[in-house]
């Protein structure tokens, strides 16, 4: 009898454990797919190997026209760089950034929504001062 | 039959400890060590071991230390040991405030004889030194204690090899301690600091000399070959900011800012060159925080995708490089920089 309890508690503790993680889908990244359906890139940024900036200002994002344009200092490598971004909360990049990468042409890089439902693709552009 | 072989099974640990163990419990000699050079061990630098001894039978005698390799001019015992001040305290006429390390004389002789250094002890030191609940300079007692210094100049014949130390103390009755260090693996890397330059002058330099020349040195000894990059000083090209930089001699002319620095018919070594702003070397700088370049560093570099210039230095960066003909791989630190001079600091690494 003792048993039986014992085993009837954890039976009702597991299956309410499986159906609690049911409320929170992760997609195939392991990340969390919510209810956001914005997607955009808030900002851009690109580093050089000694981890600092390479642009000479703020990169401009045109939201509206899937757009970043930077503008790189005087004698960057450019392709050897860094980029990283911020995204809309819960979206995701394909591919994602954080890897050396050569940007001496434009590179697209696709947002995806929270709920996973809207994607949109980036044109990134950097320019080199006397280039 | 089974008991022994459970005997024989518990006999194996047992053994392993006892082996192990460096003091005689029995012994009226106690000793330990610490290493407390943290940095790489380079050639000709200083690698510094604080070794401490006690005896409960008898006075502190003789300790001494065998070097696995025999270090280099400058190995031996230190004759100070130290003790941390409690209060302010004047000591030779030097003052010093509580937490400073006071250096009180424990050894009277030192010797080193080859791979053997030797410390004969005092007789007696300042009571306090015993006892810090005896007011410093009161009186003195027998020396039965003490950590004392032993530096290890890293000779030439060490390079990438190991080195150890086996410590020694003996007391006034016979009895003696023993401690093996385990092995310390010696840099392959060769080291210079603060090395003068000027953007128009003594500006060329040498990775394999670790030097920097003039361009009259260079023309007259003929080493253009030797000239691994060249630093420079201007303060913009044209409408882009500049300052100090260093370009190889095969760099595109659009990034020499002085046209005529590097003569035409001089040898154009290509020298890969990576720019670091985070990597502040201890023995580089001089000062913490003891962050070190090591042998790995230099083993694991990766310059393929680097370029053969860099602008815009300030103190405290520095360049990874690679030499064109693949001999060395280096980090040249920045020391200190103005507007055309600048000092700078080396650690090479030979890759063939």
């Amino acid at each position: 009898m003792k048993n039986s309890i014992l085993f009837l508690i954890l039976s009702v503790s597991v299956a309410f454990g499986i159906y609690s993680c049911s409320d929170t889908p992760i997609d195939d990244d392991g990340l969390l797919v919510t209810e956001r359906a914005e997607c955009y890139i808030s900002m851009f940024e690109l580093l050089g190997p000694d981890n600092r900036t390479v642009l000479v200002s703020s990169a401009s994002v045109d939201t509206l026209n899937c757009t970043v344009t930077g503008v790189a200092k005087f004698g960057t490598n450019i392709k050897h760089v860094k980029p990283y971004c911020g995204l809309v909360s819960d979206a995701k990049m394909t591919p994602a950034m954080g890897d050396w990468i050569d940007f001496s042409q434009p590179r697209q890089y696709t947002v995806i929504s929270g709920n996973r439902q809207v994607k949109k693709t980036y044109t990134i552009t950097i320019t080199v001062q006397g280039q | 039959m089974k008991l022994f072989k459970y005997l024989l099974l518990l006999s194996i640990p047992v053994g392993l400890f006892v082996s192990c163990s460096d003091d005689d419990d029995n012994s009226g000699m106690k000793n330990d060590f610490i290493k407390k050079t943290t940095s790489p061990a380079i050639v000709g630098e200083s690698i510094e071991f604080a070794y401490a001894m006690g005896a409960t039978n008898g006075r502190l005698n003789t300790a001494e230390a065998t070097a696995s390799i025999a270090g280099g001019a400058g190995t031996g015992f230190g004759l100070f040991s130290y003790f941390t001040a409690r209060g302010n305290l004047t000591v030779n006429d030097v003052r010093y405030i509580a937490g400073d390390d006071v250096p009180l004389k424990t050894v009277k002789e030192a010797t080193t004889n080859g791979a053997v250094s030797t410390a004969t002890m005092m007789e007696q030191v300042d009571a306090n030194y015993i006892n810090p609940t005896v007011a410093f300079g009161t009186s003195q007692t027998d020396l039965v204690a003490a950590t004392i210094r032993y530096y290890y100049v890293v000779p030439e014949e060490a390079r990438g090899k190991e080195f150890s130390v086996k410590f020694s103390s003996k007391s006034t009755t016979g009895e003696i301690a023993t401690y093996q260090t385990p092995g310390y693996k010696v840099s392959k890397m060769d080291m210079k600091r603060s090395i003068q330059m000027t953007g128009d002058n003594v500006c060329y330099f040498s990775i394999a000399d670790m030097r920097a020349y003039t361009k009259a040195e260079v023309e007259s000894q003929n080493i253009s070959a030797k000239i691994d990059f060249v630093y420079l000083y201007q303060a913009k090209l044209g409408a882009y900011d500049y300052g100090s930089a260093f370009v190889s001699p095969a760099t595109d002319p659009m990034y020499i800012a002085i046209a005529d620095i590097i003569p035409g018919n001089w040898t154009k070594n290509n020298t890969q060159m990576e720019k670091r702003v985070d990597v502040k070397d201890a023995q580089l700088k001089g000062s913490m925080p003891n962050v070190y370049i090591d042998d790995i560093d230099f083993e694991t570099l990766d310059l393929s995708a680097a370029v053969n210039y860099i602008i815009g230095f300030s103190a405290d960066h520095g360049a990874f490089m690679e030499t064109a003909d693949g001999k060395y791989a280096a980090y040249i630190y920045v020391n200190s920089v103005s507007n055309g001079t600048m000092t700078v600091s080396i650690k090479r690494y030979p890759l063939k």
